[in-house]
């Protein structure tokens, strides 16, 4: 196996005395596509926010290629190479598609506190941004407002913004959120693509099963705080924890 | 879109010319004082769109630049009888320290409490002015300032090429990298430290721009009236630029000088006739918020689109139910 990249260890956190994640450890390793799955209210989304820094665990640690990133700023650890989705659509509205793109491609490069320039004047955030827009089928409509596009495409937006940022490691936290059954195969091949460049660690958060055995390495379920099994597809199918909670109890969204 | 391009600069082109012109048609000295104190409002105007058009940041105590620069060019040129460029290198330096501390202090408080700790801290400068007697002149004020340029003309010319390099300045500025992440911190300033921006550094760099070019401001203003006195420092006026911003449209950097426009020849045309000028302003004010959102310059957009929507082909008819 690849060498461990993220690493969560005994992640614990609660709000106001309730615990919402237990002890959960995991690791993610270099090229590796794990999926996270589990019921609503599960605390997936809070480890998200606990690895991207947005808000700090009651205890544990998160390494990050070995380097201790726990409470640190979010932008630090997006400038360190981890980056993360939103389940609930996270864009600024009032700039075009193509600026929402480019402000991401923009981040890591060159020039950022620059005042004087021209912002049309790096032509390569320019031309960064239109292979992004291209990745994420948005190709033409560059210059619609954020706000203004339909929802599937917000959801690729959302998506455009994450890959240009250019991390090694990205969090995908519902991708397929609110979208109509005959949009989220579309969606999913975008994330197909991204898989297949072997470029990047991927962690995904989905609710949809039948999709997510094909395209994972890993699975691992989280449920009611605790990370009751992390294993291959396969094994996950077969193991009788997961069973009950989660595909024979009927439990998805329970 | 090159052509787009150049006629966007044509409107304030015609009018800086418009303005270096006037003078020398109209003798009236009213007219020159009333545009050398639209123009410098403009100034102002322009730095707070920069805050709260481009940034998203509602400051209150942005009078206390305004105040600074007036204060600073009064006691340095009047008590010390320093030269005015040493005068201007002073105005610089403090804006520079004084912004840097506030910005220190309140890009760390979120929202309605970084709008308090704004006023509280200009109040605390403009109390300041009225206390220590000494330096200030108390409510008296600090007399005697000599302008920049005696002659009336000469120092009108002065202020508009000023306020047409603020201008150009900081439209460079908006439209830069840094501009950009501006936008998207008044955006969505949570995803914006997400993309990898330290947010507070950009924030601290805008306030500090911003309050430069209110010192500036407040440098010609003290220099067209000759004196500084208190109320260049009060929160009144800080309501004054947010009034000018929001009537002529937030954002758009032009909005601050239709604002000051309209502002300016309102109070000189009604403070004549009522006292109660800054009522009907308020009146203005209200109906602008609830009926124009995007003030002066929203209307002109609106417009402009309506007119090329007639112009192009009228898109699928609308199926009426
Ligand atoms: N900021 C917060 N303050 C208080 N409680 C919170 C907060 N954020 C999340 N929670 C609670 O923590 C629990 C886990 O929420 P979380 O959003 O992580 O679940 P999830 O697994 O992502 O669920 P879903 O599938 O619905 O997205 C929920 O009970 C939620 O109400
Ligand atoms: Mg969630």
């Amino acid at each position: 196996m690849e060498s461990i990249i993220l690493e969560a260890k005994n992640i614990k956190k609660s709000f106001g005395g309730i615990s919402v994640l237990e002890d959960v450890n995991f690791s993610l390793h270099a090229g590796e596509f794990k999926t996270i799955i589990g019921p609503n209210g599960a605390g997936k989304t809070t480890l998200y926010n606990i690895i991207s820094g947005v808000m700090k665990p009651t205890g544990g640690q998160i390494l990050f290629r070995g380097k201790d990133i726990t409470g640190m700023a979010p932008y630090k650890i997006t400038n360190m190479g981890l980056s993360r989705s939103f389940q609930v659509t996270n864009l600024f509205p009032n700039l075009s598609v193509h600026e929402n793109i480019r402000l991401a491609v923009q981040a890591k490069g060159h020039g950022s506190f620059n005042i004087i320039r021209s912002s049309s004047s790096y032509r390569e955030y320019i031309e960064k941004a239109a292979e992004i827009m291209e990745m994420v089928r948005l190709s033409g409509k560059g210059d619609l407002m954020a706000s203004d596009i339909s929802h599937v495409e917000k959801r690729k937006l959302e998506l455009g913004i994450l890959l240009a940022l250019g991390g090694d490691v990205i969090l995908l936290d519902e991708p397929t959120a609110g979208v109509s059954a005959e949009e989220v195969p579309e969606l999913f091949k975008i994330i197909e693509d991204v898989k297949n460049t072997k470029e990047k660690s991927i962690l995904l958060i989905e609710h949809k099963i039948n999709i997510i055995l094909n395209i994972s390495d890993t699975i691992a379920v989280l449920q009611n705080g605790v990370l009751i099994a992390d294993d291959t597809p396969e094994n996950i199918q077969k193991n009788e924890r997961v069973q009950a909670a989660y595909f024979g109890g009927g439990a998805l969204n329970g | 879109m090159s052509k787009n391009n150049k006629l966007k600069w044509i409107i304030p082109l015609v009018a800086v010319v418009v303005l270096l012109v006037i003078p020398f048609i109209s003798a009236s000295s009213y007219v020159t004082s009333l545009l050398t104190s639209i123009c410098i409002y403009s100034i102002f105007a322009i730095s707070y769109d920069l805050l709260l058009g481009y940034t998203g940041i509602a400051s209150f105590g942005h009078a206390l630049y305004f105040g600074l620069g007036a204060y600073i060019l009064a006691y340095t040129t009047v008590r010390l009888h320093w030269p005015v460029v040493l005068a201007l290198v002073m105005v610089l330096v403090v804006c520079v320290i004084i912004s840097f501390v506030i910005s220190f202090i309140t890009v760390r408080v979120k929202n309605l409490y970084f709008n308090m700790v704004t006023m509280a801290l200009g109040q605390l400068f403009y109390v300041m002015s009225t206390k220590y007697y000494k330096i200030t002149g108390g409510d008296d004020g600090l007399p005697g300032v000599k302008p920049l340029i005696a002659n009336k003309t000469g120092f009108y010319i002065l202020v508009v090429i000023i306020l047409a390099v603020v201008f150009l300045f900081c439209h460079r500025v908006v439209n830069s990298p840094a501009g950009s992440v501006l936008k998207a911190i008044k955006n969505n300033e949570e995803r914006t430290g997400l993309l990898g921006y330290n947010v507070l550094k950009y924030k601290t760099l805008i306030i500090q721009i911003s309050g430069i070019i209110a010192g500036l401001a407040g440098v010609l203003y003290v220099s067209s009236v000759r004196i500084a006195y208190p109320t260049m420092l009060h929160s009144s006026l800080t309501l004054q630029a947010l009034f000018m911003v929001v009537l002529g449209g937030t954002g758009t950097l032009y909005g601050g000088v239709i604002g000051a426009v309209i502002m300016k020849i309102e109070e000189s045309a009604l403070s004549g006739i009522t006292t109660r000028w800054m009522l009907i302003l308020g009146i203005v004010f209200i109906v602008v918020i609830l009926f124009f959102p995007s003030g002066t310059a929203g209307i002109f957009k609106k417009l402009a689109s309506r007119k090329k929507k007639t112009e192009q082909p009228p898109a699928l008819p609308e199926t009426k139910p």
